[in-house]
């Protein structure tokens, strides 16, 4: 009888959590937020031609400070992406692009979080839960609301500054139930074109419980052709090879690196993969320090060594590796059709068809068994 | 190891009136020579790297040769054995435009070859800048990763990062770069040596063991590659465990048929 009873007043818990997260969330407080700000729509996307490419577009990287969002979610949440958009917008960009866990900060909906992760939020979560309970469904529990002000606000912005947006990402409560970290396109219409799965999850996350995309979304858009994987995805040349040679011109990254900053450790991203795959880059960092977790990285737009004025694959770059920053600069695809052209790829289809991908399971077992082998000498 | 083009050296030192240059006519003349004298110019060669191998009790790459094929020249390199026996043979499996012009074929095959010291595997000049390369070359197994390497000047620091420095980080190997410097065939190339570790293995961060001293010059270096230390990279992360490869399956390799990105 205790047991049921416990039972009862956990679901009556639970239930009256859902209630206040709905209430929290509701669409209506980031539209009021929102009007309230009386938004001029930018003109920048109008000069986009509607069919065929742009020859130079105007994208701006948010390099944004992650902080738990401890009050009024939903207001201070809409008013924070605001701001950053509209430094993007004034600078005449027509790409606004946020960096990877930008929804982060909505976790502040969970009272007394803070202390919780005070102690670790990891074990902070297994504490409460009874160790049944896995990182991923707390962010279940949080996504509808999440998902609400998330949506909301990233669409109104796009729609209100008339700008193209892609959101970084949240992590989310995918349509077949499972948990992913989950990146939006806008239009400057407001429309969600396309979500973007990570594909390349980091260790901690699969071990908190989130799920990997299966696949890799590439858009026609007024912009040019797009892909937006995420941060991880950049490690892996695969990525953009399957975006370029399915048309992409343009790749961007929204990155969130929980590392202290090194230099060389951040040239194996998105720096390597716009080299090899001859497209033009943008990455989007996010910096702060969120529930005792630093992020740390310089966010910036890229393309081939031989585009870029100082030679090193940089159009611009952040000054700093740890405050926010917005970073507005030109894409030429013009220059990057021509670069193409007189420096094509000339890959060797028939070797890959002998290798690829039959050897990735193969090499993958191969490497754990070696190193299972070093762990014992 | 040796970098790229080095019996082409030894055979225009050994035989100026070969007249041979980087250009349309290079594969067309060594395939003119060949049959009187190339062939055996190029044994000659080989048999002076086989003879060093097994006097020193050492493993040697002599760099790169120039090797009439079916439908050009074929730049293929040598592993050497410390009995002075080829242990292995590889080819350049992807050609630049100029490559192409002059006359090269390339091979459709990578290999990687078993030793006492570890797997090595080889990648030779353009290949460097082809990631799918050194991803097949370390599924199959390699842990050290050879490239003979020649690239006309000017030099450029980050296009050798977008190289095998980046390829190395990514594949988590050991790597071993060596360039040519110098005049040959009509070209002026500069380059930088290295030896390569992942980030995480090496002073400061770089992902460099050990370099030459400058781009221009001549230089031998060495440094220790520690296997020890590299599972213990590995195990902390391991880049290949999070592969997707449902993604991969669904695109390989058919995408390069479908686009080929020309």
């Amino acid at each position: 009888m205790k047991a049921l009873v416990k039972k009862i007043s956990e679901i009556l818990g639970l239930w009256l959590f859902k209630g206040f997260l709905w209430f929290q969330s509701r669409p209506s407080i980031v539209k009021q937020a929102l009007a309230e700000k009386h938004i001029t729509p930018s003109i920048a996307t109008d000069e986009l031609p509607e069919s065929g490419r742009p020859s130079k577009i105007r994208v701006a990287a948010v390099q944004m400070k992650l902080e738990l969002i401890k009050q009024n979610h939903a207001r201070a949440y809409a008013e924070t992406i605001y701001r950053l958009t509209k430094e993007a917008v004034d600078q005449g960009a027509q790409l606004v692009v946020f960096p990877e866990d930008s929804g982060v900060p909505l976790v502040g909906l969970i009272p007394g979080l803070e202390e919780l992760a005070a102690r670790g939020f990891d074990s902070a979560v297994q504490e409460v839960s009874g160790g049944e309970t896995k990182i991923a469904d707390v962010f279940r529990l949080l996504s509808p609301a999440v998902k609400r002000i998330y949506e909301t606000t990233f669409s109104t912005l796009a729609r209100s500054f008339r700008v193209y947006i892609i959101s970084g990402s949240a992590y989310l409560e995918d349509v077949d139930g499972k948990m992913r970290n989950i990146g939006y396109l806008f239009d400057p219409d407001g429309n969600i074109i396309a979500k973007q799965r990570k594909l390349h999850l980091l260790p901690l996350e699969a071990d908190w419980g989130f799920e990997p995309g299966l696949e890799l979304e590439v858009l026609d858009t007024r912009l040019g052709r797009i892909a937006f994987p995420i941060c991880m995805d950049a490690t892996y040349f695969e990525t953009f090879r399957i975006a370029r040679l399915r048309g992409a011109d343009i790749v961007v990254i929204p990155a969130a690196n929980n590392e202290e900053y090194l230099f060389w450790r951040t040239m194996r991203g998105i720096w390597p993969r716009v080299q090899e795959s001859q497209v033009l880059g943008v990455s989007a960092h996010a910096v702060g320090n969120l529930l005792g977790m630093p992020f740390t990285g310089k966010s910036g737009l890229l393309g081939p060594l031989e585009l870029t004025q100082s030679e090193d694959g940089y159009f611009t770059q952040a000054d700093t590796f740890d405050e926010e920053e917005v970073v507005v600069g030109d894409l030429d695809l013009d220059a990057l059709y021509q670069f193409r052209e007189e420096n094509p790829l000339n890959f060797n289809v028939k070797l890959y068809e002998k290798y690829l991908p039959g050897l990735y399971e193969k090499g993958k077992k191969d490497r754990i068994q070696t190193n299972e082998v070093d762990r014992h000498k | 190891m040796f970098p790229a083009y080095t019996a082409l050296a030894y055979l225009t030192l050994a035989h100026p009136e070969a007249q041979l240059y980087f250009g349309p006519g290079l594969g067309q003349g060594i395939w003119r020579i060949w049959p009187s004298y190339g062939a055996s110019v190029f044994n000659e060669f080989l048999d002076v790297f086989k003879g060093l191998a097994k006097k020193h009790g050492v493993y040697i790459v002599p760099g790169t040769m120039l090797i009439p094929t079916g439908k050009g020249v074929a730049n293929t390199t040598y592993l050497i054995s410390p009995e002075g026996t080829i242990h292995g043979t590889q080819q350049q499996t992807h050609l630049n435009r100029d490559e192409r012009g002059s006359g090269f074929a390339r091979g459709d095959d990578l290999q990687v070859f078993a030793t006492p010291m570890g797997n090595l595997a080889f990648v030779i000049c353009e290949d460097a800048w082809y990631p799918e390369v050194m991803r097949i070359l370390t599924l199959k197994g390699a842990q050290i990763i050879i490239a003979p390497i020649a690239v006309p000047k000017p030099y450029s620091k980050w296009h050798q990062v977008r190289g095998m420095w980046q390829n190395i980080q990514q594949n988590q190997v050991f790597g071993i770069e060596s360039c040519l410097t110098g005049f040959l065939g009509g070209v002026e190339f500069d380059g930088r040596s290295t030896i390569y570790a992942t980030c995480e293995m090496t002073p400061g961060d770089t992902g460099v063991l050990s370099q030459a001293k400058a781009a221009h010059m001549e230089d031998v270096f060495m440094a220790d590659l520690d296997f020890f230390e590299l599972a213990k990279t590995i195990r902390r992360f391991d880049i290949f465990s999070r592969f997707n490869i449902p993604l991969y399956k669904r695109w390989f390799p058919h995408v390069y048929g479908e686009n080929p990105a020309q």
